[in-house]
């Protein structure tokens, strides 16, 4: 009678317990919508994009990806397997230069040059050779303005591909204007400054 | 080659691995994919510390090897069972693959760019020239190993990987819970196993984080997966519930798990030391099992946080410096592991570093009371008042999880080894917060409310443990049999 009444309390709390995580689960089914619909769309878990790439998503969505990201992949779309030159110094960003532009920027070689970035080229002064934003990135007035404000890609037609950096404003960390200027476009002084034939 | 092939290699060799090491029944197919993953990150480890070749042609070449071998060892055990298993795996995984590649479901934050630039480091074989300091101490190496197979077919990350990991962790939750359910020494009906597991499964599931987890280009989920599988592991070693020939596979399971822990996360080493401790000092955990637990604990710090502290110098920081000696020591103390009193002072040891642990928190919190305020009221507007996408779930979580412990403990010592780090588990979160540069803030995006899902699967492991834990062994249950564990002590 005991062994019994034992075993049956035995069920009782097993199946008590099991009935509160059932419960749990319902509770946290009936939430999951909302908690969606409350979230930003990328720290949804079910949100649907229209394309799997996920530089384009963020670079379209967030200031963030335009700012840090976007310039490093729209040089690697435009100009993949190109040689570039950068300064010693000058050049700090948030997302760091170098392993930046030999992942998202595909430049096949990086040469780090002695150089004052915010002198060597005028930049205005090549304004006919500037790519635009609108031709490369999402026609879409914020992602164009915040790219042509964050990078400016200089490049005689057709390209070398080989380039310098140029930061006219100084370190451009996560706001300043960082340039991008075929070697082509240089002057012969400049190019014997920068060691170059 | 393409994701699909990428995938199916993945998961055959990990499930050929577990099976060469005596791991036979279905088990062998949720815990073979996470095998597999863990070994490609366990794999480019050892290439980026020993300067070999981290091209995903090399990493994948390597693991197809190890599983190769393991298939060419156990072709006598290969059975009719066995092929049917891989053929409807194999064909599952592409089903998988394809509705996730097309699903175009992904999550990310402003750092998922980050390991997607270790990624491409590592897959075009520049990892050791051009990681900078924060892809080594932040980012590290889980993430970017995962996805850097992607570059095998040109794109930058494997759409299915995480997601299917997060997969597998479900069937190798529900596959831990039935086993440990239905092998008890006071054997349970198999509807309470199939139940405990089912219903831990089905929690983890509902809970919208983990999902979002699942899809997240970081590297939470996968540190949450070989915490699980460590504690899962040294569950079912502990609690006896496999056989002699089933250890093997069980124990190189956890042996994975600690090293992807240890490389996953900056605190990774931290919660692998809280997850094994138990294991390492339980008597039923073989003398040969400690000592590998114990060896590939202490190499995995030493071999990462020495290469991290190599590679930057002198701007290397205590946060490699510390993990890099402790590593060493752990090493060099490894062969006290054959005491005979470290066992029977188990839950003296356990209870010190515990306390240890609540020491030193205290003693930092006197100190910088501050910082820890503020991230004491974001934890709770993220956790309690919604701002961090958790809905109610981790409000009914954690009483569950304390009341099945409670149960469990008295009834299943060997649970402790699920309750220990996940006990433990709000002290080192909280510890961070003296080690890094601010508090925690309030939102989706906040670290500790997104760290938090790597220990929420042991907060449902133990759950389910508690929908099967027994009230009074011995009775009409222990009628039925008992299932013999075997410790080769």
């Amino acid at each position: 009678m005991l062994r019994r009444m034992r075993v049956r309390s035995r069920k009782a709390t097993r199946h008590w317990f099991a009935g509160l995580v059932v419960c749990a689960i319902a509770v946290n089914a009936m939430q999951f919508g909302a908690i969606e619909d409350a979230a930003r769309h990328n720290y949804r878990a079910l949100y649907r994009y229209e394309t799997y790439d996920l530089f384009d998503i963020a670079i379209a969505r967030d200031l963030a990806a335009r700012r840090n990201v976007g310039p490093y992949v729209y040089f690697g779309r435009l100009f993949p397997g190109s040689v570039v030159t950068y300064p010693t110094s000058g050049v700090d960003i948030w997302f760091d230069f170098a392993p930046s532009m030999r992942t998202f920027g595909r430049a096949s070689e990086l040469r780090r040059v002695d150089y004052d970035p915010t002198a060597l080229v005028r930049v205005p002064d090549l304004g006919a050779y500037r790519t635009p934003a609108s031709a490369f990135a999402p026609r879409s007035g914020v992602v164009t303005t915040v790219l042509d404000e964050r990078v400016g890609y200089y490049a005689s037609a057709p390209s070398a591909r080989e380039f310098i950096v140029v930061t006219p404003d100084g370190p451009p960390q996560r706001e300043g204007h960082i340039a991008f200027v075929d070697v082509a476009l240089l002057d012969a002084q400049t190019r014997t400054t920068l060691g170059m034939p | 080659m393409s994701e699909f092939v990428v995938i199916v290699l993945v998961h055959l060799s990990g499930w050929a691995l577990l099976r060469a090491l005596g791991l036979r029944d279905w088990g062998a197919v949720p815990l073979g994919f996470i095998a597999g993953v863990f070994g490609v990150i366990v794999l480019t480890f050892a290439f980026v510390v020993a300067g070999a070749d981290t091209t995903p042609s090399s990493v994948l070449t390597a693991l197809a090897l190890v599983g190769g071998v393991a298939l060419v060892l156990q072709r006598r055990v290969l059975d009719a069972a066995a092929y049917l298993t891989v053929a409807a795996t194999s064909v599952g995984l592409v089903g998988a693959v394809v509705v996730l590649r097309e699903a175009h479901v992904v999550s990310y934050h402003i750092d998922s760019f980050r390991y997607l630039m270790s990624a491409t480091l590592l897959a075009s074989n520049t990892f050791g020239e051009f990681a900078t300091a924060n892809l080594l101490t932040k980012r590290m190496l889980v993430t970017p190993a995962m996805h850097s197979l992607a570059h095998a077919y040109g794109e930058h990350y494997v759409r299915s990987l995480t997601p299917l990991l997060a997969i597998a962790c479900l069937g190798a939750l529900t596959y831990v819970l039935v086993t440990y359910h239905s092998r008890a020494a006071t054997r349970r009906p198999v509807a309470i196993a199939w139940l405990a597991g089912v219903l831990a499964a089905a929690l983890l599931l509902s809970i919208n984080r983990y999902v979002f987890h699942a899809v997240y280009i970081n590297a939470h989920l996968t540190v949450g997966a070989a915490l699980l599988m460590t504690a899962a592991g040294g569950l079912l070693l502990v609690g006896q519930r496999l056989t002699r020939h089933e250890r093997p596979a069980v124990t190189v399971l956890v042996a994975l798990s600690l090293a992807v822990t240890i490389v996953g996360r900056p605190e990774g080493f931290l919660f692998a030391g809280i997850a094994l401790l138990p294991i390492v000092l339980a008597r039923e955990v073989t003398l040969r099992e400690r000592a590998l637990l114990t060896i590939v604990y202490g190499a995995s710090m030493l071999g990462w946080h020495g290469y991290v502290w190599l590679t930057l110098g002198s701007r290397a920081t205590l946060e490699s410096i510390g993990p890099a000696v402790l590593g060493a020591l752990v090493l060099l103390a490894a062969p006290l592991h054959t005491l005979p009193g470290l066992t029977t002072a188990r839950r003296v040891l356990l209870t010190v570093v515990f306390l240890a642990l609540t020491v030193t928190f205290s003693g930092f919190s006197v100190l910088r009371f501050d910082p820890l305020q503020r991230s004491l009221v974001a934890t709770y507007q993220n956790v309690v008042a919604g701002a961090g996408g958790w809905g109610l779930s981790l409000l009914m979580l954690a009483p569950l999880a304390v009341v099945a412990g409670t149960v469990a403990l008295r009834r299943e010592p060997s649970a402790d080894v699920v309750w220990y780090p996940l006990a433990s588990s709000p002290l080192l979160f909280f510890l961070l917060v003296f080690l890094r540069e601010g508090a925690f803030r309030v939102g989706d995006g906040d670290s500790l409310n997104r760290m938090l899902i790597q220990v929420v699967p042991l907060a449902v492991l133990l759950v389910g443990i508690g929908i099967g834990a027994t009230r009074t062994p011995g009775l009409a249950d222990a009628a039925e049999g008992s299932f013999k564990g075997e410790a080769d002590a």
